[in-house]
């Protein structure tokens, strides 16, 4: 192999490296962002290949040894196991993150309903005020938690949902609705608290070492492997490129419950909204 | 060697690089070329275009500078011009300088909605900042809206009532006043003694008082109300020290204050009843009257608002400074720094919306958050009005107000409180109005118009 010309496989290599770190800081549409991920990967492992067989051509193999298939398939099987375990806990976070939503929005509909056996004055305070918590998360607090913050204004209605059943009338906490109702406003408020958690949760840093430090070592080894052919080893490098980025891609995307496209989205809260008006008419 | 000239070479025969420049010194003039190129397009994209003059923008302030009323005005309007002079300060609004144009609202309705008229029928002024009074306000919103207005209104006032060419940065009753009941009610108060001026202010929030009252079960053992700017205050003191409630809830504005609280107070012999006062903020409690007369008899008393000038925030220490060396004010009250908040947060809409038109900023305006004095507040998305902190305040011996509580997260603006329903509360508006002949407090000399009859109401 001839290795005059390397400036421009240092310049692709730092190239694509570049893009990749773009990538993962810009905000694109999460198709762009796989596409462009993956291809900068392709990039960056194809331009660093004649790199490395310039730096350490005494060592490619010409015959691949029963030893290094070995140990490339421990480093494979190890760093599958820790995609595995990154993607189910980033999957299972998703997953609670939608449930604990739902279960919000379920408890402020009930206790909207059960607000109708009440007084006048109640049930409009309860009405007025769970309307404006849905209105206030759906529109202040979806987009604060893509920033994992939150919106002072929903712990404000919920504050005020607190205070009209805690300063009640004698005759409104006689009521057999009024101990449901506090359950719910439990319900209600423990679920936000576990919506905000999950909105603030990320994978540890050490994970994310291990995910791009394991899927580094992988691609160098094939480097090192004896292939007669140029253009079959570029295509073995380029396809485990192509499936590390893709692994990092979907923990990213599933890293953060409610940011990105693949983020929960405030569904249940905008069905109990409608509900909510659907009744005010 | 030197001094022998050496025979000339031969013309070598031209290789075919010395033609003309080699690849590489093409490729090098081409970059160099997009360099100087992509140089002089990038200046002269930042730098700016010869500056032009560019008009104006005037908005109106709009606050009684004479009548009965300019002694608590003025403060606004000075906090308006003095936000208005820190915009400037940093440029204006989009590259144009604020100008406010002031005119005297007299303390009369009437001229209130004159001058609207004024300001907003000539085109030059779209936004005013200005109103205190609720007649003043009531006077005005007709004004605003037929000429597609806005303003900007800073007192806390009695809701009922939501125009949507009103941005609101003062409070609705349930971001003060029902809190400050509640507080009350969790401190062991049962039963109350309203008492307030005859005017539409203090007979709405003391109808909600006592909505609320009923609702938590609490008793109203007497509601009186006196003639605007009256004096005669000794048959209802002697109706309070008779019932002997646990609280007494004043609206009373006015010259009315410190005849009520000296006759109340003056007899040392009587137990103290605490009061809690809905219209006397700071400033006015500290009026020349108020202390001449009664400033050390509300000593001890209860002021709820959602504004105290000893609030410790850096904002709040900044503004307070600020405007105390401009003004030589000795006190700061709550409509003074939401009149000061409003000229921001309409500047803060301004340049979101990259436009000064009422329509832009009001779109801008929802959901817009600004940094207080006092704390953030924010603009309700669908009423226009300003999310707050309540504070229950005790006032000192000295005349200052100490915060005593404080409302656990901001609170959502609530123009028409639950106790009642909108129906209610504008049937409510009206009845007052018509009963007093077209007006918004009883004509001079004028009947006590009886409680409203609310049949089957809860």
């Amino acid at each position: 192999m001839i290795h005059h010309g390397l400036w421009r496989h240092w310049l692709l290599f730092a190239g694509s490296a570049a893009a990749l770190v773009a990538v993962r800081l810009a905000r694109l549409p999460a198709v762009a962002a796989c596409l462009l991920l993956v291809g900068a990967a392709v990039l960056l492992v194809n331009s660093a290949l004649p790199l490395a067989r310039h730096g350490v051509r005494r060592v490619v193999a010409d015959q691949n040894s029963t030893v290094q298939t070995a140990v490339f398939a421990i480093v494979g099987s190890l760093y599958a196991t820790l995609v595995h375990f990154s993607v189910v806990v980033v999957w299972n976070g998703w997953s609670q993150a939608d449930t604990t939503v739902v279960q919000e929005a379920n408890a402020l509909a009930d206790l909207e309903r059960m607000s109708h056996g009440f007084s006048g004055p109640v049930h409009r305070q309860v009405r007025e005020t769970s309307l404006t918590y849905t209105a206030v998360v759906i529109n202040d607090e979806w987009p604060a938690m893509a920033r994992r913050d939150s919106a002072p204004q929903a712990h404000a209605a919920l504050s005020e949902l607190w205070t009209i059943y805690t300063s009640m009338g004698p005759d409104d906490r006689g009521n057999a609705l009024y101990g449901p109702s506090i359950e719910r406003l439990g319900q209600l408020d423990d679920n936000r608290r576990l919506r905000l958690r999950a909105s603030a949760r990320a994978v540890p840093t050490v994970v994310w070492v291990m995910f791009h430090c394991g899927g580094a070592l992988a691609v160098v080894m094939v480097f090192f492997f004896g292939v007669r052919r140029d253009w079959l080893q570029r295509l073995i490098v380029s396809v485990l490129a192509g499936v590390v980025a893709l692994s990092v891609f979907l923990v990213t995307s599933f890293e953060r419950p409610f940011a990105g496209e693949a983020g929960v989205r405030p569904d249940a809260f905008t069905a109990v909204q409608a509900q909510l008006r659907e009744g005010d008419r | 060697m030197w001094g022998k000239c050496a025979e000339p070479d031969p013309p070598s025969p031209p290789s075919p690089t010395a033609l003309g420049p080699s690849r590489r010194e093409r490729g090098m003039f081409a970059l160099m070329t997009v360099a100087v190129l992509g140089y002089v397009l990038l200046v002269s994209a930042m730098t700016p275009a010869e500056p032009r003059q560019r008009p104006p923008l005037r908005v109106g302030v709009l606050h009684s500078q004479t009548g009965r009323l300019a002694h608590l005005e003025k403060p606004l309007a000075d906090a308006t011009l003095m936000a208005i002079d820190e915009i400037n300060a940093r440029g204006g609004l989009l590259g144009r300088e604020v100008v406010p144009v002031q005119v005297d609202g007299a303390s009369r309705g009437r001229t209130f909605a004159q001058a609207t008229r004024k300001l907003l029928s000539g085109g030059a002024v779209r936004t005013i900042f200005g109103g205190y009074a609720s007649a003043a306000r009531r006077s005005m919103i007709p004004v605003v809206e037929r000429y597609d207005g806005l303003l900007f209104y800073p007192a806390v006032y009695e809701g009922g009532e939501t125009s949507h060419r009103v941005v609101y940065t003062g409070a609705t009753p349930n971001q003060y006043i029902t809190p400050a009941i509640q507080w009350f009610l969790d401190n062991g108060a049962r039963s109350f003694h309203l008492v307030g001026s005859d005017y539409i202010y203090p007979r709405v929030s003391l109808a909600l008082v006592r909505s609320q009252l009923a609702s938590c079960g609490a008793r109203v053992v007497g509601e009186d109300y006196l003639e605007p700017d009256t004096e005669k205050v000794s048959a209802v003191v002697r109706r309070i020290r008779g019932a002997e409630p646990d609280v007494i809830v004043s609206a009373l504005a006015g010259a009315t204050n410190g005849p009520f609280f000296t006759a109340l107070r003056g007899d040392a012999d009587g137990r103290r009843i605490p009061t809690l006062n809905l219209v006397s903020d700071e400033w006015e409690l500290r009026s020349a009257e108020a202390q001449r007369k009664a400033g050390a008899y509300v000593a001890g008393d209860f002021v709820a608002a959602n504004y105290f000038e000893s609030l410790p925030d850096a904002a709040n220490r900044r503004f307070v400074r600020e405007y105390k060396r401009r003004y030589g004010a000795r006190r700061v009250s709550d409509t003074i720094a939401a009149a000061y908040a409003g000229v921001h947060l309409w500047a803060h809409a301004v340049r979101s919306a990259q436009d000064a038109a009422p329509e832009a900023v009001l779109r801008a305006v929802r959901g817009a958050s600004l940094a207080a004095p006092g704390g953030t507040v924010y603009a309700d998305r669908q009423n226009r009005h300003l999310w707050k902190r309540a504070r229950v305040g005790r006032i000192r011996l000295d005349g200052r107000v100490e915060p005593v509580w404080s409302s656990e997260a901001v609170i959502r603006p609530a123009p028409y409180s639950p106790y009642r329903s909108k129906q209610e509360w504008d049937a409510l508006v009206r009845y007052l109005y018509h009963g007093w002949g077209a007006r918004w407090e009883r004509p001079p000399g004028g009947r006590l118009l009886p409680q409203e009859s609310r049949p089957g109401a809860p």
